[in-house]
């Protein structure tokens, strides 16, 4: 191939950039105007069309909606809509939003047949504006699609949604789907959903018992994290996941920080015990519990911590430190770690006292306000 | 006579073939890699614009807990306004350590009055190598506590690792006192943390500072800088640095994460040893490190670029400081390829081995010594009137149009995407300093590289300084 060839071939894709560039430059200008324009006129029709049939929505507005909504704009139009409805008439917008469930029925046999952005997007609508409660089998059995097949954001999105419709079987369900279907999803988030839950907790937590077996060990933890947040959850089975040598360490650790937060006195011995686990492998759930104890003062409590002063572990010492300053003691009260030999102990106290008197002094220079 | 200098001649003719092969190959390389690059990182750019608009993005708050490290020599100028912009953070949960690397100048005593901070004894672990620290102070400024070391000089990367072994939380960033990060910068950042699993290192975007402004860590005007040096290096970043960098990032192959604005995964981190101490260029040392580690040890892992967690920094306004700069940089590039040279055609490594380290040999390491040997040979070529001028003008042309074709295309994807509004006079300096930079600056750049090497010494931990100024940034 002669060189001139290969030359020509670059100068032409720079060519080409160049028409691209200047020419989507210009299509992006107007297109976005149009578009904002398009989608702007097309929500003031959509809100007088939704004023007319706010109260009983007929066939026919149905329809027309549905037309509408089948376009990503004509979806955005009707976001943009409700929410201007919604701040000016809550009432009346959630009167209108029970009368149009049906419409996101037909709506969810369209979608399922679109790429992920589509139904990412109509997920999320769902989640924002879906009222029938209980949900409809399709719109549920569409979002639990969503879950097993689809990207990261639609899953996440119809995870949301399902949170919001309040079925407790279908946000368990969900919870077990992102588990069979092996991508990873983010313990975090899925304690964020279980948080976010629209319906009753108690029955979330049944459902969520029910399938425990199926869970990987990082939804466990996810799990035993909501119900520490929520408040919830069976004592005797957290101390029992807590005591059990064979669970996996991620487990372990929510169920210790689960009875930070739930003080429960039969939990005390268990905490205590881990807390005088020396073994330096093992120094994630002693450090753990060193931070958990501050909820179990007591004489024992506190020669444990004076033990866990001298772990090799930083972050066993600091928790230990900073739990027997929580309970109210003194340096005083603490003369024979203050003036023993171990150097590490005694750095370690001295600075938890010392970041404590710094703290309180920039509360009370803040209360007395400025100079 | 006449045969030896017939028989020199075509010796000459036919090595000058030989190079003209290598030479075409060569840039066919570097046109197809900046084509692809373009490419792929506008396209994608777009798609991400698209999603965005579209709610695929994550609407919950899932914050992981990150230690902002704020290495500092001699940054009295910049320092405060640098950090009361990481104070008012679309954040939660995180803490920011300020590291005072033996500064000459009151860079110590700045924040200590800015902020208020107390004198503690706080004991720190040594799980990095690091020089001693001298003093420590602490305070909380709101909700955020921030922590101020004072150190032994040691450089950037001691510095940084002095932060690493202060740090409590299990992810760190590491950003440089001269920088002030967009309000949603850790929100995004930390964003593929919660994505993907395995996600051990994100590099953020980093972004030319001069000539905008910032109020309450929102970009509130957008413009090119006025200088010139400032100017073109915004359009040679975002065609080498944002466009390559998502490039890379599609096959988990980034080499470099740029130490003005980064996070780690703390544990691996340290357990790689932290920062290299003997390298100048320790963030891509740090990086290369990660994969290293990951790949012999079998760990799933990946090193993603998030290009909607924005930091601005100040680039450099003179040439001289520029070509400091770059001379760092390029002296980095050099101990962190041969430190870690078995990564060349290693089948373990793959595309990281393949692709990125076989580019950054080939098109920055080897670059200054291919494009010597090049002139080199045009002069031997018209010492012996073998060089077509008409030709040589015409390619040269091309190339310069070519290059320029690119950087427009990654500027203004950046800027369509961002919603960045430009000025008629803007879109002009543009179209004009990008056929600048392709013919003049990117030549003195690469004369820089050429002489970087000269006079090197290793473990030269001197930090790199550049005229500071006051960034426009109100809190």
């Amino acid at each position: 191939m002669k060189i001139e060839w290969l030359i020509a071939f670059y100068l032409f894709i720079s060519v080409m950039m160049t028409v691209f560039n200047f020419g989507y430059l210009a299509y992006e200008k107007v297109h976005a105007k149009r578009f904002d324009a398009r989608t702007k006129r097309f929500a003031v029709l959509l809100g007088q069309e939704i004023e007319r049939n706010a109260e009983f929505p007929t066939e026919d507005h149905k329809r027309t909606l549905e037309r509408a909504m089948r376009r990503m704009a004509g979806m955005e139009s009707f976001d943009l809509t409700m929410g201007h409805l919604l701040r000016e008439d809550p009432d009346k917008s959630e009167r209108y939003l029970h009368g149009i469930a049906t419409v996101f029925d037909h709506l969810t046999y369209l979608f399922a047949k679109k790429d992920d952005l589509h139904r990412a997007y109509f997920a999320y609508i769902v989640k924002r504006w879906y009222r029938e409660r209980p949900a409809g089998n399709t719109v549920e059995q569409a979002l639990l699609r969503y879950v097993r097949e689809g990207s990261f954001y639609a899953r996440q999105n119809a995870l949301e949604a399902l949170s919001q419709m309040g079925s407790a079987r279908a946000l368990a369900e969900a919870i077990s789907t992102l588990e069979r279907d092996g991508e990873f999803h983010s313990p975090k988030l899925v304690t964020e959903a279980a948080l976010a839950f629209a319906g009753e907790a108690a029955e979330l937590e049944a459902e969520l018992k029910e399938r425990v077996g199926r869970f990987s060990p990082h939804t466990v933890a996810a799990l035993v994290n909501y119900l520490r947040m929520a408040d919830l959850g069976d004592l005797d089975v957290v101390l029992s996941l807590m005591r059990d040598e064979r669970e996996d360490l991620e487990v372990r650790l929510a169920c210790i920080r689960y009875f930070m937060r739930r003080r429960w006195p039969a939990a005390e011995a268990d905490l205590l015990k881990l807390a005088s686990d020396n073994d330096p492998a093992r120094w994630e759930y002693q450090a753990i519990a060193a931070t958990a104890l501050s909820n179990y003062p007591g004489m024992e409590a506190v020669e444990v911590l004076k033990g866990c002063l001298s772990s090799p572990s930083w972050f066993v010492r600091n928790n230990a430190a900073r739990t027997l300053y929580d309970y109210g003691l003194t340096l005083e009260d603490l003369d024979d770690v203050v003036n023993g030999s171990d150097a590490y102990a005694r750095d370690m106290l001295a600075y938890h006292w010392e970041l404590r008197r710094v703290e309180a002094e920039e509360r009370k220079r803040k209360e007395a306000g400025p100079a | 006579m006449i045969a030896t200098t017939v028989t020199a001649a075509s010796f000459v003719q036919g090595f000058l073939y030989f190079v003209g092969v290598f030479f075409v190959l060569y840039l066919i390389g570097y046109s197809t890699f900046l084509f692809l690059s373009v490419t792929v990182g506008s396209s994608i750019l777009y798609r991400r614009k698209r999603e965005a608009h579209y709610k695929s993005t994550l609407e919950v708050d899932c914050y992981v807990p990150i230690t902002i490290i704020v290495p500092a020599h001699n940054e009295s100028v910049t320092v405060e306004s640098s950090l009361r912009s990481l104070l008012n953070l679309d954040y939660t949960l995180y803490e920011v350590i300020v590291v005072d690397d033996g500064s000459t100048d009151d860079t110590a005593q700045v924040v200590v009055d800015a902020f208020g901070l107390h004198p503690i004894e706080r004991p720190i672990r040594r799980q990095v190598p690091c020089a001693p620290e001298l003093g420590v102070w602490y305070g909380r400024v709101g909700r955020v506590p921030v922590t101020l070391i004072s150190k032994e000089n040691g450089g950037k990367a001691d510095a940084l690792n002095m932060g690493i072994n202060a740090s409590q939380y299990p992810y760190f960033i590491c950003i440089d006192a001269d920088s002030v990060l967009q309000y949603d910068s850790l929100r995004e950042v930390s964003a593929p943390l919660v994505e993907h699993e395995n996600v051990v290192a994100v590099g953020g975007l980093v972004r030319i500072s001069n000539g905008i402004r910032i109020k309450d860590g929102r970009l509130t005007n957008y413009s090119l800088p006025k200088k010139i040096i400032p100017a073109m290096q915004v359009l040679e970043y975002d065609r080498s640095f944002l466009s390559a960098r998502i490039l890379f990032d599609q096959f988990n192959g980034n080499l470099i994460i740029s130490g003005a604005f980064g996070l780690f995964r703390k544990d691996l981190a340290i357990a790689c040893g932290g920062y290299d101490l003997d390298t100048v260029g320790e963030d891509m040392e740090l990086v290369t490190k990660l994969h290293v580690f990951c790949r012999t040890n079998g760990h799933d892992y990946l090193i993603k670029y998030a290009p909607d967690a924005i930091c601005w920094s100040q680039a450099p306004e003179t040439l001289r400081d520029l070509v400091r700069q770059r001379r760092r940089w390029h002296t980095g590039l050099f101990e962190t390829m041969t430190k870690h040279w078995r990564m060349f055609a290693n089948l373990r490594f793959g595309l990281v081995s393949f692709f990125s380290y076989t580019y950054f040999l080939i098109y920055e390491l080897l670059s200054p010594a291919i494009e010597l040997f090049g002139l080199l040979t045009v002069v031997l070529a018209v010492a012996f009137n073998f060089i077509n001028i008409p030709f040589m003008l015409m390619f040269f042309g091309i190339y310069a149009v070519f290059g320029a074709v690119m950087s427009l295309t990654a500027f203004f994807s950046r800027v369509q995407t961002r919603d960045l509004k430009l000025s008629l006079r803007d879109v002009a300096k543009a179209l004009l300093l990008s056929l600048f930079e392709v013919t003049v600056l990117r030549f003195v750049l690469a004369t820089t590289r050429m002489f970087a090497l000269l006079g090197y010494r290793r473990s030269d931990r001197r930090w790199g300084s550049i005229k500071r100024q006051k960034i426009d940034a109100e809190n």
